[in-house]
């Protein structure tokens, strides 16, 4: 009876270390399995403060002033039709002035009354002539202004013909007034003449590639 | 009946494979190695167009086991598992059991003997690492694998098994030899079972 109780109790110890070993391992695994999950996960699970100012232009960066979308009035300052010829929209163009200096000139968006240009501009002739090799910088379809409190940029916006071109409008942005990201404007005053809306986007240069690539997917 | 001074022998083993299985369990978890893509001359068309493509990868034992599994390399996965993860979890608990077996002075059985003699397998899938580093590093594009903690952990959760196997051999040699027959079936040694 003895031997047989020693016999049982001595199975059972070793069995006991045998799955305690066995579940201390899978205890410690679950464990930093937990931690190194909750880790690659916090930087995108930091809250946000409720009610925080939105961000402002940090004096002295340098951002890209990303004119996305002009909207114009149905008629050309004045009332009379944008095409005097036939019925077709304005082909809208703009320029931006800094510093009493012309930083951009845009594309023509030809017949229509909101004009849009992406982020991305992709020139593959250009790329070809420079043996396939591009700077990343060269492919954003923006100038780069330095904010400096106080200043401004100006956009003029007209429509261009074969045959001169009427101003739109003209609306002065101070970029103590502007945020990072998107900005939707509704211009008013006799500057601004036919000028409806205008979207625009600060991106600051110094921004990584990958939220870079997602500012040009947002449209 | 145990040679004087062998109990606190066997509380080292068992500190020792306590140790080696926290390792065991945190080295399978934990990051064991990233994998950073590059794309040589075309770096930087591909981070710019396809960002997904160009992120990190990391793995853990585990997580490698699996995307092998995942990939349809079910064999290599199987066999990965069977000696990185299942083996080594095995061999420690044979040991841990062989400890309460030499602590109540009986043979520690075969199985203790062919986990002894098995435990240079466990080191397979440290050898498998170091052959994906390797064949990455001879990629063309500049990509990079760089280990992480988990390698070292399970690499020295290897070794203190390996450590704890020899002692345990050399502990049954010593002390159960000197046991007679008609004690081994039962006695004990005082505070150690």
């Amino acid at each position: 009876m003895a031997v047989g109780r020693y016999s049982l109790r001595s199975r059972a110890s070793r069995w006991l270390w045998a799955a305690g070993t066995v579940l201390l391992v899978c205890a410690t695994g679950f464990a930093t399995w937990r931690v190194t999950r909750s880790a690659a996960l916090a930087p995108q699970t930091q809250p946000t403060a409720a009610g925080a100012a939105p961000p402002r232009l940090a004096p002295g960066h340098d951002y890209y002033f990303h004119v996305k979308l002009i909207e114009l009035a149905e008629k050309a300052p004045g009332g009379k039709a944008w095409d005097s010829v036939g019925d077709s929209g304005p082909d809208i163009c703009f320029s931006l002035t800094w510093r009493n200096n012309v930083i951009w000139n845009s594309s023509e968006k030809p017949n229509t009354l909101i004009g849009n240009w992406d982020l991305l501009k992709v020139d593959v002739r250009q790329i070809i002539t420079s043996s396939g090799q591009t700077d990343l910088n060269d492919l954003v379809n923006a100038p780069l202004i330095s904010y400096v409190p106080g200043e401004a940029v100006e956009l003029k916006v007209w429509d261009e013909d074969t045959v001169g071109s009427d101003e739109a409008g003209k609306i002065s942005f101070k970029l103590e007034d502007l945020r990072p990201g998107e900005n939707i404007l509704n211009p008013s005053g006799e500057r601004a003449k036919a000028i409806r809306r205008v979207v625009l986007s600060l991106i600051d240069r110094r921004t990584p590639v990958p939220e870079l690539v997602n500012t040009i997917s947002n449209r | 009946m145990t040679r004087p001074g062998a109990g606190k022998t066997i509380w080292s083993v068992r500190a020792c494979i306590v140790v080696s299985a926290v390792l065991l369990g945190s080295g399978l978890a934990g990051p064991c190695m990233t994998i950073e893509p590059a794309f040589g001359s075309f770096d930087g068309w591909v981070r710019f167009l396809k960002p997904d493509l160009a992120r990190p990868t990391h793995y853990s034992v585990v997580g490698g086991i699996r995307a092998l599994i995942d990939h349809g390399h079910v064999a290599l996965g199987v066999l990965l598992l069977a000696f990185s993860v299942v083996f080594p979890t095995l061999k420690l608990a044979v040991m841990a059991a062989a400890t309460s077996s030499l602590a109540e002075g009986r043979p520690t059985g075969p199985l203790m003997w062919l986990s002894h003699h098995a435990g240079k397998f466990s080191m397979l899938d440290v050898f498998v690492v170091g052959l994906i580093t390797l064949a990455i590093k001879g990629l063309p594009g500049g990509s990079r694998v760089t280990l992480g903690w988990g390698v070292g952990a399970f690499a020295a959760s290897v070794v203190l098994s390996l450590i704890a196997g020899i002692v345990i051999q050399r502990l049954e040699r010593r002390t159960v030899a000197t046991i007679p027959p008609d004690v081994a079936d039962g006695n004990t040694v005082e505070g150690l079972a």
